[in-house]
């Protein structure tokens, strides 16, 4: 298996009474090449899993290994699209994207052309000595995923790229996400709680409860894809996502 | 553009009623104590009167009025850059690495809680009369403000940059100068600015207790003797206007390059 979270539980311990359990006992693997979408309410803990994944914290107990190897901190092999803004405000978008690149070791003409490759890859070309704030929420989260995609990691983490955009450019980002996956054949974990988000990409998606989370359902989605979120099959798929995510809300009270 | 022009326009409007407004209260208050309690208010009038006979030389206790303010304004100075040579490295550092946080921190809260002219004692025992002791008062109050200012916003605003960093593979070296530094310039400029006023104001209260024998706040607590309160109205305003044109005018504009060169906005 290619990534494999195994029996996974994270507790947070604020003070010497209080401790919150983020995740209790979760277990998920991912194949090569998946998209998959990690689907739960706001505060489930899913960002914390991904957090783990990425390498920022450790589980309580519990394992996880990617290409059979535990994961130890973070490093480029797993890179994150984070909820936040990351690029660098004082670096030109070129110069962001070459920072990783420098980072693995590549001369400065070949992340250059590298940097610019994945630059065109998200249709920023034009844009490449401009400054982060001079660039629209949008562009700025295109131009992190190619900053991410640019030194090629095994898997790229997402945790809800999309939660801070209006929702006109969120459909095309939600394209230009999909289009760059199919085109890298990258595995991508893309954890959101927007519904309509998860179906139009996952190849699988997990559902997981209210915390502390765990694995609520496993839900294979195989419409071919560009996928028409008003068909009927959609349609049949959100009312049982939906269905699911309320119940998830009626434990958590 | 016509509509921007006349908003500005209007703002600056404002900005004379507002001045008019105090200037107007002021002349009341005047009156009134005068006629109330029957001692001498300094007015308008009388204080503008004060304050062109002192810029025309004449001396105040002794000596020109410039000089006052030359003084005061060279002790705030020296106060204010050693407190923020040191200050800001020791902020970064602290912004940096939680150990040293942890061991220096409670120092630097403690030192806040005590005001400026508080450290009289010290300042005395340190320095005895003169010059040092008010320098001192200032270098205390302005460096923890640019200690914490420095420290607790270096510590949040980089803490995103530096784990993207971390993810791509940067060692502790490239973090702290190409990232963490880097970050920091914002709550390093906000210090500057915090220390900036907080030294001014407590330059004022120094001159008044550290036994220097010149400067504005010197002049303002001589005026209890000598009951020459025009004169203590016209180092007030001279205070004030000096203060604003620092804050508002000379480091506004540095700090606009800055942000600027860097890509940051303001934050507070």
């Amino acid at each position: 298996m290619f990534l494999e979270v195994q029996n996974v539980t994270k507790i947070f311990r604020s003070s010497e009474k209080k401790s919150i359990v983020a995740i209790k006992d979760l277990s998920l693997q991912v194949s090569k090449g998946e998209l998959l979408c990690i689907l739960g309410p706001i505060g489930c803990g899913k960002s914390t899993l991904l957090n783990m994944i990425a390498g920022f914290e450790k589980p309580t107990s519990g394992r996880i290994l990617l290409e059979g190897r535990e994961i130890e901190g973070p490093g480029p092999d797993r890179v994150m699209v984070f909820q936040e803004e990351t690029l660098f405000p004082w670096m030109t978008i070129l110069n962001n994207i070459m920072f990783g690149l420098r980072l693995k070791g590549l001369s400065d003409e070949e992340s250059r052309r590298e940097a610019q490759r994945h630059l065109s890859l998200v249709g920023l070309e034009r844009f490449s000595d401009f400054r982060p704030h001079e660039l629209s929420g949008g562009m700025k989260r295109k131009a992190e995923l190619a900053r991410a995609l640019a030194i090629d990691p095994k898997i790229l983490l997402m945790d809800e790229p999309l939660s801070s955009i209006d929702a006109i450019s969120r459909a095309g980002l939600l394209r230009e996400i999909l289009r760059v996956w199919e085109r890298s054949g990258k595995t991508i974990i893309y954890v959101t709680h927007n519904i309509d988000e998860a179906l139009y990409l996952a190849d699988r998606i997990i559902v997981l409860t209210a915390r502390p989370a765990r694995v609520k359902r496993k839900i294979q989605v195989d419409e071919p894809r560009p996928r028409d979120l008003l068909s009927n099959a959609m349609i049949d798929l959100k009312r049982n996502l939906l269905k699911e995510l309320a119940q998830s809300h009626v434990l958590a009270e | 553009m016509v509509g921007l022009e006349r908003s500005v326009l209007l703002k600056r409007a404002r900005l004379i009623v507002s001045i008019i407004m105090l200037l107007i209260a002021w002349e009341l208050i005047a009156h009134l104590v005068v006629a109330i309690r029957n001692v001498p208010f300094p007015t308008v009038y009388e204080t503008a009167m004060r304050l062109l006979r002192l810029f025309s030389g004449e001396p105040l206790y002794g000596i020109s009025i410039y000089k006052h303010l030359a003084d005061s304004i060279s002790r705030w100075i020296l106060g204010f850059s050693l407190a923020v040579s040191l200050g800001i490295p020791l902020g970064i550092l602290l912004g940096y690495s939680e150990v040293l946080w942890d061991l220096f921190m409670p120092i630097i809260y403690v030192i806040q809680t005590i005001p400026g002219p508080a450290w009289i004692a010290v300042a005395l025992i340190f320095f005895g009369l003169g010059n040092a002791p008010a320098i001192f008062m200032i270098f205390m109050v302005v460096f923890h403000a640019v200690v914490i200012t420095t420290a607790s916003g270096a510590k949040s605003i980089s803490r995103k940059y530096v784990n993207a960093a971390k993810m791509f593979g940067a060692d502790k070296f490239t973090i702290f100068f190409k990232v963490f530094l880097p970050a920091a310039t914002l709550p390093i400029i906000s210090g500057l600015r915090i220390g900036l006023g907080n030294g001014w104001r407590v330059m004022v209260a120094a001159e008044m207790v550290s036994g220097a024998a010149s400067g504005l706040g010197y002049s303002i607590i001589e005026s209890r003797w000598s009951l020459d309160f025009p004169s203590a109205f016209v180092c007030m305003l001279l205070i004030s206007a000096f203060g604003l044109f620092v804050q508002r005018v000379i480091f506004r504009h540095i700090e606009q390059r800055v942000m600027r060169r860097i890509g940051l906005t303001r934050i507070g």
